[in-house]
């Protein structure tokens, strides 16, 4: 009853005790919070993976997402948030703070804060990569994403918390939840790995390279956790301003509205396009535009923001298609919604920015940001890959695709009273 | 004819510094029977073929450049004509035909020919065509001469005594050779529902042979 008493008057008190220039206690709790709304989001991206993969598949993609996460986690404690946030004199990489260790409060709660947003960058790859990539393989592609590829790149935009500055912030790139710092590196990465990788058994015509749809096995599950994503998105973005202030209303509607505008223009342009109006596709969509948003939700107007939303719904449809063209098969189009939609909403944040819009220098510093993210995500997580690929094996053989990932990386059925495929022997009790 | 023996001498000598003897005969023997006489470009193709002997051992854009140096060497520089080696293998390959006739499929094996046979059996003719030419393609990067034609002439007569020369490790890869064709031709959705459909009608109708089956899943 206390307790209760204490939370009503909490919840009572004025707005302007809320606000406080230093971060507070109350700055804590939403950090904190938004943290943990933060690492919802790997629900909703192992619902809607796993939703998009085959039922063989399905526990491998949960998994992944599972473990992804918590071996991320630790190696992002270990070394990433000292690459990442440590003094950044050269503006290229932090050099202190490697296993840290802190007197006061808030530099925990800003470690949990990002080290939610490592995890989901890392958990990018793993939607793209399904169904034919192995369990080992995966995982420590995820670690070195994780301890390497995202803290680095993210010193440069980011660094500086402890001293110094990142490079790209010296020029004027912005980037306010991480458009491209989370979700573009997350998706340059995946694209290295599904070209390392190769696409699914059949998923392209051998002869006239047409691509076949391979449905997933439960689009209640891939709604689920679109929705979930969507919730936990304003975590993600407003919680982004590590402060309990008055801008986290604005910041939390346009990230509403750019996720209804991608998923309306996602919607219509099937419509307009005489294609039937799939599920997958507009959810896809909705998620382009959270994307999309990131990076400009705190420094846009609603009205930009939904226009933003509506152009990162035309992206996916568009890039998904382009993938297609290219014969890359992307499992649940992660990399048009994370990649494409990423770098579209970094250009947006730089176009409508409220104060000065349609500065082109400004566009331009966001442009050079972009690009260099590619130029170093890509490249080294493809050699990554490599790597892996010729070391402990990375695709999934025929023999093991054909079984099914769950059979044979986890000797688990997802769903054993209704499996209808006896692609593999019996699993003994 | 002089030319069908200069590159039989120049195969036998780039071949041998990567394959032990057995290996090399057998690889000379495919070439033998399915390459000789025609242009040197078709090299390149034999080496696919025979990629699962030198496999691990060797990389194959070596191995193709070794052999276009040596093709071009002066005679006397080859090693002499492994003809009568050929002729020999031949020889033993033979009487162990006449053993493999006498040899019968075992229970597990017939359940597989009644799986494999009753799958293709439910395909279009135009489907079938395709399958056996995909199943040929992948057979010929997993199997090799004679493992090979019997696995081909297991597809084209039905017959389960093809069967029976082969292990299990051996029948679960061809089992999944089938599957990457279907995938390829039919789809991968498909070709699950294919397969998928056709096991659990078998367990249903014939549990033994059902039973049996699991060895190659």
């Amino acid at each position: 009853m206390k307790q209760l008493a204490l939370l009503i008057g909490f919840l009572l008190l004025p707005a302007n005790v809320l606000a406080a220039d230093s971060p507070g206690a109350v700055d804590a709790v939403w950090v904190v919070t938004a943290a943990a709304l933060v690492f919802f989001m790997q629900a909703g991206f192992a619902l809607l993976e796993s939703g998009m993969a085959r039922s063989k598949n399905a526990v491998n993609v949960v998994m992944k997402n599972y473990m992804d996460v918590c071996v991320g986690s630790l190696v992002f404690w270990a070394v990433g948030f000292g690459l990442m946030f440590g003094v950044n004199e050269s503006g290229f990489f932090g050099t202190t703070h490697l296993f840290p260790e802190f007197d006061e409060g808030w530099p925990w709660i800003f470690m949990l804060f990002q080290t939610m947003f490592a995890a989901t960058s890392t958990t990018i790859a793993s939607g793209a990569m399904a169904e034919r990539t192995r369990y080992l393989g995966y995982l420590l592609g995820a670690m070195l994403i994780t301890g390497l590829v995202y803290p680095i790149f993210g010193s440069w935009v980011w660094g500086g918390f402890f001293g110094g500055k990142g490079w790209l912030a010296e020029l004027g790139f912005i980037d306010f939840a991480g458009s491209t710092v989370v979700h573009s590196v997350g998706a340059w990465c995946a694209l290295a790995g599904i070209m390392v990788v190769g696409p699914r058994l059949g998923r392209f015509d051998p002869v006239t390279g047409q691509p076949r749809t391979i449905p997933g096995h439960n689009l209640g599950m891939v709604a689920l956790g679109g929705f979930i994503l969507w919730l936990a998105w304003f975590g993600f973005n407003a919680g982004s301003t590590l402060q309990a202030n008055m801008n986290l209303g604005k910041i939390a509607l346009n990230t509403h509205l750019a996720a209804c505008a991608g998923a309306t223009s996602t919607m219509l342009l099937q419509a307009l396009l005489g294609r039937p109006v799939l599920l997958t596709l507009t959810v896809n969509g909705s998620i382009a535009g959270l994307v999309a948003i990131t990076a400009g939700c705190a420094t846009m107007n609603p009205g930009y923001a939904i226009v933003t939303g509506l152009v990162a719904g035309i992206i996916v449809v568009a890039g998904t298609r382009a993938l297609e063209l290219l014969l890359l098969d992307d499992a649940v189009g992660a990399i048009p919604v994370h990649g494409f939609a990423g770098v579209w909403g970094t250009i947006a944040a730089g176009l409508f920015f409220a104060e000065d819009p349609f500065n082109t220098q400004r566009v331009w510093v966001q442009a050079v940001g972009c690009v260099a993210c590619f130029l170093w995500a890509f490249p080294l997580s493809y050699g990554m890959y490599w790597l892996l690929e010729k070391t402990v094996g990375l695709r999934a053989s025929n023999l093991q695709q054909q079984r099914g990932l769950d059979y044979t990386e986890h000797h688990e059925i997802g769903y054993p009273e209704f499996e209808q495929l006896h692609l593999h022997k019996p699993l003994t009790p | 004819m002089e030319e069908r023996i200069r590159q039989r001498r120049a195969l036998y000598t780039v071949l041998r510094e990567w394959l032990d003897e057995k290996n090399l005969l057998e690889a000379l023997q495919i070439f033998e029977d399915h390459f000789q006489g025609q242009p040197t470009i078709a090299v390149h193709e034999y080496l696919t073929r025979i990629a699962p002997l030198y496999r691990d051992r060797v990389d194959a854009k070596t191995l193709r450049r070794n052999l276009m140096q040596i093709l071009v060497r002066r005679s006397a520089e080859l090693e002499p004509d492994p003809l009568p080696l050929l002729q020999q293998l031949r020889a033993q390959q033979s009487t162990q035909e006449l053993k493999i006739q006498g040899r019968q499929p075992t229970p597990e094996q017939q359940a597989l020919h009644q799986l494999v046979s009753g799958m293709i059996r439910k395909l279009s003719l135009l489907q079938r065509k395709q399958l056996h030419i995909s199943i040929a393609q992948q057979l010929k990067q997993h199997f090799v001469n004679g493992s090979y034609d019997a696995l081909a002439q297991y597809l084209l007569t039905d017959n389960p005594l093809h069967l029976a020369s082969f292990d299990d490790r051996a029948l679960r890869t061809f089992f999944n050779l089938i599957y990457v064709a279907a995938c390829e031709v039919l789809g991968p959705v498909s070709a699950d529902r294919w397969f998928g459909g056709s096991i659990a009608q078998l367990r249903e109708t014939d549990q033994v042979a059902g039973a049996a089956l699991n060895r190659y899943l």
